[in-house]
């Protein structure tokens, strides 16, 4: 598994698609820092930033990770569906492994690097922020990581939702229309169902996990009570997608 | 004895109601070059899709280096592969591909990348993008993958595919020298006969999923031969009048009603005058030989009726 991992690094290092997602989120997260406010993308729930709140400027800037979520999308594309687009997955399954070992070492070697971009950024952003603009909107070490460290359930559950997606669509064009649709679909969904009285209360359960509400959330509040809750989705999400995608994988045909 | 490198029993491949392999039985041998030929669909490619493991059969086994197919993972790294058209990252030059699997495989020589692509004569090519090759290049790549390791079984689905004639030619001496001096054995297949023909010393024909004769070189070789077809009931006694009094010594037995006469020692008429003569009953006397195309028609056609 080692190995495939190793494979997979050196394959996405020679990707382009991966340097302009990097590049994007270094963009971003430059521009936080320069123009002293934080900012990114946020589909289906605005960040309120309030400038007279105690919370700095870094740990604001946390609460945008939703811009990962994109860039994840980039990383899975090009880490799982373009074995399948480009049909390279034979190559590895006759003469490399199986499909249960092939399966387990693109989806931890997707979550493992996905969560490497993450906390590198991560630390990138506050080191520049720290040392841009100074203590007035930079947090102490502490606090940024374990902001930092709330989200990462999060992340490991949106990247292993993408690896399941990427196993079950396998065409690369499906599966970008489900990952990018999603939360938009997701927020139609609960907001239709808040329309209606009787499924009012199921609405409000499903907006208050919704993904933008969840990185907010986790980060500007302290309630525990929804930190543990938001773990535990997260922690079935992970675990549900992760078999799901392997028996998509393994019992169907491989083209 | 040679051993046995795969061995399939009643391998069965059902896609819903269309049966793409049926209860196919082979066996191939260490240093064994395998040609399987059929037509188009004749289910060459889910043979090698079900062996390979991209593919699990309906019904049947297979074993790969003594291993039941439930248990081959282990052995993957002793095969080369190439099935159906090359599939490479086009983003990526010839040698990076290559890389990319021999990081997969755990190959730290790297030399190995170079002699694989040496051996398919893409050595010049080597930093130039997958994408950018022409079909032939890409069916080279594909076999200089297959080729990468050292493996002892390579499997090739249509390898010569885009080549031209030159081509051809190389990898069949490239082929054959590596069987010869490695030792590698190669399933190789094929709906160009006379191509398979040039390499493999042993043969599958298989039509409609189904396998038709399995057959070596030398059985092919008689098989397709110049030779006159004796039709009898009563072989043994035809045998007798053949050698006594015709002197004939080159004839093989070939069913309970026929025997086929390999030499020009004697004419059909004059024999079957010495049959007819000794009370030899028979029914038929005919010269035959086919070639190598009409053989596989024949086969073709005698399954379909």
């Amino acid at each position: 598994m080692i190995n495939m991992m190793r494979a997979e690094l050196y394959r996405l290092s020679k990707s382009k698609g991966l340097y302009i997602c990097l590049f994007l989120l270094l963009f971003t997260y430059g521009m936080a820092a320069v123009l002293k406010a934080p900012g990114g993308i946020s589909l289906s729930a605005m960040v309120s930033f309030d400038k007279s709140s105690d919370v700095k400027l870094d740990i604001n800037q946390i609460s945008f990770n939703y811009t990962y979520y994109f860039a994840f999308i980039g990383l899975v594309f090009s880490a799982i569906s373009v074995e399948f687009s480009e049909k390279t997955v034979k190559n590895t399954l006759t003469s490399v492994t199986d499909k249960s070992r092939y399966f387990i070492a693109k989806f931890t070697g997707t979550v493992v690097f996905g969560l490497y971009v993450y906390i590198v950024m991560h630390l990138l952003y506050y080191i520049v922020n720290r040392i841009v603009n100074g203590t007035a909107y930079s947090s102490d070490f502490g606090s940024y990581a374990a902001a930092m460290a709330k989200h990462l359930p999060i992340m490991i559950a949106i990247l292993s939702i993408f690896s399941f997606l990427a196993f079950f669509f396998r065409k690369g064009a499906l599966f970008n229309t489900f990952a990018i649709g999603g939360p938009v679909l997701y927020t139609t969904v609960a907001l239709t169902l808040y329309s209606i009285n009787a499924t009012q209360k199921i609405a409000e359960k499903l907006l208050e996990y919704e993904l933008g509400s969840m990185l907010s959330k986790i980060v500007l509040d302290s309630d525990s009570k929804y930190l543990i809750s938001c773990f535990t989705v997260c922690s079935a999400v992970t675990l549900i997608s992760f078999f799901l995608g392997w028996l998509s994988f393994t019992r169907r045909e491989t083209d | 004895m040679r051993e046995t490198i795969l061995k399939t029993t009643g391998l069965t491949k059902r896609y819903k109601k269309f049966t793409a392999l049926d209860s196919a039985d082979m066996t191939v041998y260490s240093g064994d070059i395998y040609g399987l030929i059929g037509r188009n669909g004749a289910g060459k490619t889910t043979f090698m899709k079900v062996i390979t493991d991209l593919t699990d059969q309906t019904s049947g086994e297979y074993e790969l280096f003594g291993k039941k197919s439930s248990d081959t993972a282990g052995e993957k790294r002793r095969i080369g592969c190439l099935i159906e058209n090359p599939a490479f990252f086009g983003n990526m030059t010839a040698w990076q591909n290559l890389r990319y699997y021999c990081y997969q495989k755990g190959i730290t020589d790297l030399k190995q990348i170079d002699r694989a692509l040496e051996l398919v004569q893409l050595t010049e090519v080597r930093n130039k993008k997958f994408r950018k090759f022409s079909l032939g290049m890409k069916q080279r790549l594909g076999i200089a993958f297959a080729l990468l390791d050292n493996p002892d079984l390579v499997i090739l689905d249509e390898p010569i595919n885009g080549l031209d004639p030159i081509g051809i030619s190389e990898l069949r001496e490239t082929f054959l020298k590596l069987n010869k001096e490695q030792g590698i054995t190669f399933i190789i297949s094929s709906h160009i006969l006379s191509e398979l023909y040039a390499v493999a010393n042993r043969f599958m024909f298989i039509n409609n999923g189904k396998v038709l004769k399995e057959i070596s070189k030398e059985e092919l070789d008689l098989e397709c031969s110049r030779c006159i077809v004796v039709k009898t009931s009563d072989t043994k006694k035809a045998v007798t009048v053949l050698e006594q009094e015709l002197g004939v010594s080159s004839y093989k037995v070939t069913s309970s009603s026929e025997i086929r006469i390999y030499s020009d020692e004697a004419a059909p008429d004059i024999i079957n005058q010495k049959l007819v003569g000794a009370g030899v009953p028979v029914s038929g006397i005919y010269e035959s030989g086919v070639s190598l195309e009409d053989y596989f028609k024949t086969l073709i056609g005698e399954v379909s009726e």
